[in-house]
């Protein structure tokens, strides 16, 4: 006890040398825990988005590309399927459900998806969990929308609101397609997955808004809401679409008829597979960055130890004092020590405060452009295991200049020459 | 049906069965009975195994999955010590090896078929639209894919690879165990005989790192052959004893 309070009042006069170290200790332990926690969180957040669906389909193009834009609202899909051909699949006897997927417009910054009633009972994310709605009902009519968790939130909308859908992926005005209205009619309880950044329409809705448009803009011909009723809503194609088979052992069956389709390419992906495959491309990275982190670790324990020699000369009379007056040389380590692991916990506190108010600033931007969601939970295991290595690396290099100062201790004496 | 895809869906055959010399041939392979591993298990000891064999093998496949390729066929890691993988797995007790080739029915692998028909391809003139046609029908039958019935409700042991279905968190919890490395991927996908759905049980799972490498699985088969309707077909294994292969 009395070491740590001569430990505490020693630090005193080396104010700033010491609080440059735990800082720099603090940004190792940053990095490292931050590395991990982007490692799990991305991983979990990933993993726990798609559940039970055995096949997504799209036009013919890369796996991972067709398992971003459908599931992730990352990237956009290379073409459309048509209505004709989703129909064929999904009546297929194989096929217990399906979920079609328009994507395409958006609501200021968020995506809008098509999608059939079906969503409601088939869709599942995490450990198989069914969408649950926090406030209102399912959509019916054309013009009905049921928002995600987040969109509601940061849009500040109730059950009631009405929204304007934009066409393509911006929010700029002449794009709008503000003369046919949604009413907020539902919105999801959180998940935790991009459906909380998604606002859901029925695909008739999707239709409608685009009945006066003609080759990708709008024609000269402008219809309103209750005009576009009169005409025949059934989509001429969709983007992609959700499939549950009845017997999953068929899977690679189905998935092998659909990419041999006669009538138009399209590949079929396994969404676990593709999933755990992607991520197995980006597993080198993941290890490089631990590798950076870890030597940025390193070079915090390493300046650590250069600041602690570089004032053991300063503090030869003070040691030789604490000889003086009883201090045994093992006193002189663990003061040494005991200070080094003063500032590393220090250090480590910092860390961990700094990657937590880190995590809150940008977790509403990660969110949005990455679709991970960075959960401000606890210190794992792991986590604390590295915190722990780091408090004991540095112990550990603390007794390299706690044995040189108990070594000067002895030869020093107090006949100090300055 | 073209020459090209024929020959592709054959030379699947060839390799998903591995040895040339026939179907009889590695019943033993591979499986080694590794020493410190309790061998007289029960299905219930399954979490023990687990962590007793997935433990030490974690590393060796979460740091060398670029050594497998698409469309390696399990029986090279497992019988080839020149891939630089040797394999070892535990036998648990009560449970019979089987192999890829045992889950086609009797009478319908690739190479049965092939000497059925090898007099016919003779005959014929390479490239000849005749050969054409004599392929289809082997293609015809091969594709049937029956499940092998005398499998049905047997306590099997098989290795393979794993094709994620159902995650918790990252965790595995039901995948396709296929013959053959990167089965999603890699075409043509393997056919419905060579594909067993796995459930394991409630708490079991396998990490993403584990299950880029071979896996092992001990259970009892259920052939989906209870039912006429063929949509039931098809073979899966609920609860199972399982491990990873360490490759050395």
């Amino acid at each position: 006890m009395t070491l740590l309070l001569i430990a505490l009042k020693s630090a005193r006069f080396r104010r700033t040398s010491i609080v440059l170290t735990v800082l720099a200790i603090a940004i190792s332990a940053t990095l490292l825990l931050g590395v991990d926690k982007i490692r799990k969180e991305s991983r979990a957040s990933f993993f726990n988005t798609v559940a039970g669906t055995d096949l997504i389909v799209g036009a013919r193009s890369s796996p991972t590309n067709l398992l971003l834009y459908s599931v992730f609202r990352i990237g956009n899909a290379t073409n459309n399927v048509s209505w004709e051909t989703y129909e064929s699949i999904a009546e297929q006897d194989e096929v217990a459900w399906t979920i079609p997927i328009a994507l395409g417009d958006s609501h200021r910054g968020f995506r809008v998806m098509g999608t059939s009633t079906d969503y409601f009972e088939f869709y599942r994310y995490g450990n198989k969990q069914q969408l649950s709605l926090d406030a209102g009902e399912r959509f019916e009519g054309v013009y009905d929308a049921v928002l995600g968790a987040d969109v509601a939130r940061d849009l500040g909308y109730e059950v009631g609101n009405e929204i304007v859908i934009s066409h393509g992926l911006t929010s700029a005005d002449f794009a709008d397609h503000d003369d046919k209205p949604f009413t907020v009619v539902g919105i999801f309880d959180r998940t935790g997955t991009p459906v909380d950044r998604t606002v859901h329409v029925g695909l008739a809705g999707i239709e409608a808004i685009h009945v006066d448009f003609r080759d990708g803009s709008r024609s000269g011909v402008p219809l309103d809401a209750e005009q576009a009723l009169q005409f025949d809503l059934t989509p001429t194609s969709i983007t992609a679409f959700m499939v549950g088979l009845e017997n999953r052992a068929q899977t690679f069956q189905v998935q092998r008829e659909i990419n041999e389709f006669q009538a138009e390419p399209m590949s079929a992906i396994l969404p676990g597979a593709t999933l755990s495959e992607f991520w197995r491309t980006i597993a080198p990275v993941e290890q490089v960055l631990f590798v950076i982190s870890g030597f940025v670790l390193f070079a915090g324990l390493l300046g650590m130890l250069t600041t602690i020699l570089s004032t053991l000369n300063e503090r030869r009379r003070e040691i030789a004092v604490l000889r003086a007056v009883g201090a045994r040389g093992r006193h002189v380590v663990m003061l040494i020590v005991l200070e080094t692991l003063l500032v590393v916990t220090a250090g480590c506190a910092l860390g961990v405060g700094m990657l937590y108010s880190l995590m809150s600033l940008a977790r509403p931007t990660v969110a949005r452009r990455f679709g991970v969601d960075l959960a401000l939970t606890w210190l794992d295991s792991t986590q604390l295991g590295i915190l722990g290595s780091v408090i004991g690396a540095a112990v550990v290099v603390a007794l390299i200049p706690g044995f040189i100062a108990y070594r000067r201790s002895i030869q020093d004496g107090l006949a100090l020459k300055v | 049906m073209t020459l090209a895809s024929s020959l592709c869906v054959l030379s699947f055959t060839a390799t998903a069965c591995g040895s040339p010399d026939g179907a009889g041939a590695g019943a033993d392979v591979g499986v080694d009975v590794r020493a410190g591993v309790d061998i007289g298990a029960r299905a219930d000891d399954a979490t023990e195994i687990v962590a007793e064999v997935a433990a030490p093998p974690t590393h060796a496949t979460s740091e060398s999955p670029g050594a497998l390729q698409y469309g390696d066929p399990i029986t090279d890691l497992l019988s080839s010590p020149a891939a630089g993988a040797e394999a070892s797995a535990p036998t648990v007790a009560g449970f019979r090896a089987v192999e890829w080739d045992d889950l086609i029915a009797p009478g319908l692998s690739g190479e049965e078929i092939y000497e059925r028909y090898r007099e016919q391809i003779e005959a014929v003139k390479p490239g000849s639209p005749e050969l054409d046609e004599i392929y289809a029908e082997m293609i015809d039958e091969y594709d049937a894919a029956s499940v092998n019935p005398d499998l049905n409700s047997q306590k099997i042991q098989l290795a393979g690879f794993v094709a994620p279905l159902t995650f918790d968190g990252e965790k595995i919890t039901e995948f396709l165990l296929v013959p053959y490395f990167g089965a999603c991927i890699h075409v043509p996908p393997p056919p419905l005989n060579q594909i067993v759905v796995i459930t394991l049980a409630e708490g079991d799972s396998i990490s993403l790192e584990d299950s880029w490498g071979a896996v092992w699985v001990a259970g009892t088969l259920d052939a989906g052959v209870t039912d006429t309707d063929l949509a039931t077909a098809g073979y899966s294994i609920a609860g199972p004893v399982f491990g990873t292969y360490a490759t050395q």
